[in-house]
C-alpha cells in the first residue's frame, strides 16, 4: 500500500507524552537551585584531605619498596657470599673423617639451620679421635717406639677435616646473625 | 537551555586553576556551583545527597584540572564530571534501596501553587536513572547516543526511557478523578529496567 492509498495520514510523531518538547520548556524554566552555604570550605576541606591521603599512600609505598629493596640486597649479598666460599657442607669428607661424622654430611645439603649442631658434634668427634690418635703416638714415644708414619697421617687428615668444619660452623653462625 | 552554557569564565582563570592556584579554583566554584548542584538536585532529589555530588565534582575540577585541554572546554567537562557522580550515586546499591522505600511512600497531590512545582514534583516520581536521561536530553542537550554512551547502554535505550517518563510525567498532569475510596492511593513509580549497565 503506497502513501496515496493510507486511509489517513499518521499523526505527527510528537512523543508519548504529546510532546517532548513542551516538557523540555518546562523543564528548562525551572529556575536554577542556589548551592548551599559553606559548601566550598567543605569542597576546600575534602580536597585537602585527600591530598593528605594520598601523600601518606605515596610515603607508605616508598617504604615498603626502600624495605624491599634492603631486603633483596641483603640476600643477595649473603648469597654472593655464600658462592664465594667453599662449602664445606658440599665438599666430600676425607674418608677417615667420612667414618667419624656420619649425620653431618648427608644432612648438610638438605638442612639449613639444623646444620649448626650437627656441625657442632662431628667437631667433637674430630676432636676425640684427635685426642685418641695424640694418646697413641705420646704412647709410643714413651715406650720409645718411633711415631708410626700412618697415625701421624691420620692425624693430619683429621686436623683438615676440623678447619673445614669449623670454618662452615662460623658460615652458619654468620648466616643466622643476618637472617 | 543548559545553564553550564551561560556561564562565562576567563581563559587566564581556567589556566591558573589547572596551575593549582586557589583564587582560580574557588573563582570557578563560584561560577559553576548552582548548575552543578542544579543538576545533582534534579537528577538525585535529596538536597543532603545532591551537596555530596556537587562537593565530589568539585574535588574532581580541582584534581584533575589539569589534564585540562582546552578553556572553551571548561564548562563542558565540569558537566561531564557531575552527570558522572551522579550516575555513580544512582548506581548504588544504598541509593537503589533509599528508591526502593520512596516508592512505598504515599503521593502528593499535583500542587495547586503552579506549573513549576508540579513539574518538580512529577520530575521527583521518575526514578532515579529517568530522572537523568530526562534532564540529560530535555535540559542539558545530549542526543540519545550520548546519554547511551554515558549509561553505557544504547541510544534506543535511551529513547525508551524517555519515552516512559514522558508517559508517566503525562499521566502525572491529566487530572485525576478525586475518589473516597482511595484516598491514599500509592503513586506509581516508572519502573526502571536500568541496571544503569555496568
Amino acid at each position: 500500500m503506497n502513501e496515496s492509498q493510507h486511509p489517513s495520514p499518521a499523526p505527527p510523531d510528537q512523543g508519548p507524552c504529546g510532546d517532548i518538547e513542551q516538557l523540555a520548556q518546562q523543564l528548562q524554566a525551572l529556575p536554577p537551585l542556589p548551592a548551599p552555604p559553606g559548601m566550598w570550605q567543605r569542597v576546600q576541606r575534602r580536597a585537602a584531605e585527600r591530598r593528605e591521603a594520598r601523600r601518606i599512600g605515596r610515603r607508605r609505598r616508598r617504604t615498603v619498596l626502600a624495605l624491599a629493596a634492603s631486603l633483596l640486597a641483603a640476600l643477595g649479598t649473603v648469597l654472593l657470599v655464600g658462592q664465594g666460599e667453599e662449602d664445606p657442607a658440599r665438599t666430600p669428607a676425607p674418608p677417615a673423617l667420612a667414618a667419624g661424622v656420619p649425620h653431618s654430611q648427608p644432612g648438610a645439603s638438605d638442612l639449613d639451620w639444623p646444620q649448626l649442631p650437627l656441625a657442632a658434634s662431628a667437631e667433637h668427634l674430630v676432636l676425640a679421635r684427635i685426642s685418641s690418635i695424640d694418646a697413641d703416638l705420646n704412647r709410643q714415644l714413651l715406650q720409645g717406639n718411633g711415631a708410626r708414619p700412618a697415625l701421624l697421617r691420620q692425624r693430619a687428615t683429621l686436623a683438615d677435616g676440623l678447619a673445614h668444619i669449623q670454618r662452615h660452623r662460623q658460615q652458619l653462625l654468620l648466616r643466622q646473625a643476618v637472617y | 537551555m543548559s545553564s553550564f552554557r551561560a556561564v562565562q569564565v576567563d581563559v587566564g582563570v581556567v589556566r591558573r586553576l589547572a596551575r593549582g592556584e586557589r583564587k582560580a579554583q574557588e573563582a570557578v566554584y563560584r561560577a559553576y556551583a548552582a548548575p552543578v548542584y542544579t543538576l545533582a538536585r534534579r537528577v538525585l532529589g535529596d538536597p543532603g545527597l545532591a551537596e555530596e555530588a556537587a562537593q565530589d565534582t568539585f574535588v574532581q575540577v580541582i584534581e584533575q584540572a589539569g589534564k585540562l585541554k582546552s578553556a572553551s572546554a571548561l564548562g563542558p567537562w565540569i558537566r561531564s564530571i557531575a552527570v558522572n557522580v551522579c550516575l555513580m550515586r544512582l548506581r548504588s546499591p544504598w541509593q537503589r534501596r533509599r528508591e526502593s522505600l520512596a516508592e512505598d511512600q504515599p503521593a502528593e497531590a499535583p500542587s495547586a501553587a503552579g506549573a513549576t512545582l508540579d513539574i518538580e514534583r512529577a520530575l521527583l516520581r521518575l526514578s532515579g536513572p529517568a530522572r537523568l536521561v530526562v534532564w540529560m536530553y530535555c535540559v542539558e542537550g545530549y542526543t540519545h547516543r550520548e546519554i547511551g554512551e554515558a549509561l553505557g547502554r544504547s541510544a534506543s535505550f535511551s529513547k525508551s526511557q524517555l519515552a516512559r517518563a514522558c508517559r508517566a510525567l503525562a499521566e502525572h498532569h491529566r487530572p485525576q478523578p478525586t475518589s473516597p475510596a482511595a484516598p491514599g492511593r500509592r503513586h506509581e513509580r516508572i519502573p526502571t529496567p536500568i541496571a544503569c549497565a555496568s
